[in-house]
């Protein structure tokens, strides 16, 4: 009489777990802002950028939440080599590829991972930017001749008068 | 005969993958700004891009919200790969950004509750109608939530850049600096 109860509650819990949490939760933020303002012709191409990522979940996805900073860092690294100042045409995408398949299917469920991609063109954008602070900066080495001439008028300009 | 049909269909999964979700997302991602300064738009989104009732059940809740919105797609799949009816979240990328600016952009995706119960509904149906219930169909959610701003340019930036033609400012009389440090001496 025992048994059936125990799965009953057994069966119930991995219900209440699930429906509750979800299963391979991502929870990515993305840096800057998204708009629609900016006209194609207002947008210089400048390279393309492509990030490939897996996140290793465990017990069939129920454990183990990608971090909140996924891409972030990356698309601002991506950015700033490449002295660019946005994206366009942004696609996410992610799956259960081949190689998550067979270590989900070796593991029978205990190790479960996804690999995620997101791609698009790097741009400069000739339209300014919204009133704000700008992307957090990404530690990358970026050439002298790419890091952005400062805007504001030198003092010893004004002083050689 | 199962066999190579076995053998056909793990070929398919090791090729494509499962639950491949994608997400084409409009715009340019401006990465100067984080578009905090910028004042939030809480004017209405269009009713058609929410989703209510049986609709919102089947295929997620749409756009919804004004300011603070959330965008919501289910998609859904047969053999857990090939993906039927609300493909990508396209559409409504496109209806929450329109020709304004997001900020603070979170993807949130993965089985939530819903999808669960959702699939649990069809693999129910499919194994009264066919006995292959849980393998015919798949769910999978995809969420995305952002703060909808005015598009207002940052001005202060722009002005601080002088034409290449511009004239050089006129030298200053001696003396009659007004500058506080030049005044001390």
């Amino acid at each position: 009489m025992r048994q059936p109860s125990l799965h009953r509650a057994l069966v119930l819990v991995a219900l209440a777990v699930v429906t509750g949490s979800g299963c391979y939760t991502v929870n990515a933020d993305l840096p800057g802002t998204l708009r629609g303002d900016v006209a194609p012709q207002e947008t210089e191409r400048v390279g393309t950028m492509t990030i490939e990522k897996s996140h290793w979940f465990y017990l069939l996805g129920l454990i183990g939440e990608a971090p909140p900073n996924l891409f972030a860092d990356d698309i601002n690294k991506s950015v700033q080599q490449k002295g660019a100042d946005g994206v366009t045409n942004l696609v996410y995408e992610s799956k259960i590829g081949c190689l998550d398949l067979v270590i989900t299917g070796c593991s029978a469920g205990c190790v479960a991972p996804r690999t995620y991609k997101v791609t698009g063109d790097l741009v400069r954008i000739k339209k300014p930017p919204p009133p704000g602070k700008p992307a957090k900066v990404a530690d990358v080495d970026v050439p002298a001749w790419m890091k952005p001439a400062s805007k504001v008028a030198r003092v010893s300009d004004v002083q050689r008068f | 005969m199962v066999k190579r049909l076995f053998a056909l269909l793990a070929a398919l999964f090791l090729s494509t993958g499962c639950y491949t979700v994608t997400s084409k997302m409009p715009g340019v991602l401006d990465l100067r700004s984080d578009g905090q300064d910028a004042p939030v738009d809480h004017s209405e989104l269009a009713q058609s891009a929410k989703r209510d009732g049986f609709g919102g059940i089947a295929f997620g809740g749409g756009v919804s919200g004004s300011g603070d919105v959330l965008i919501e797609d289910r998609n859904h799949y047969v053999l857990l790969l090939l993906p039927i009816m609300n493909e990508s979240s396209s559409e409504e990328w496109r209806s929450a950004l329109g020709d304004g600016q997001l900020r603070n952009i979170a993807i949130t995706e993965g089985m939530s509750g819903m999808s669960v119960l959702s699939y649990l509904g069809k693999a129910i149906i499919g194994s009264c109608l066919c006995g292959v219930g849980p393998f015919v169909a798949g769910t999978w959610d995809f969420k995305a939530r952002a703060t909808r701003i005015q598009a207002v340019a940052n001005v202060r930036e722009e002005s601080i850049v002088p034409p290449a033609d511009a004239p050089l400012p006129a030298p200053l009389p001696a003396g009659s600096s007004t500058s506080p440090t030049a005044q001390r001496f």
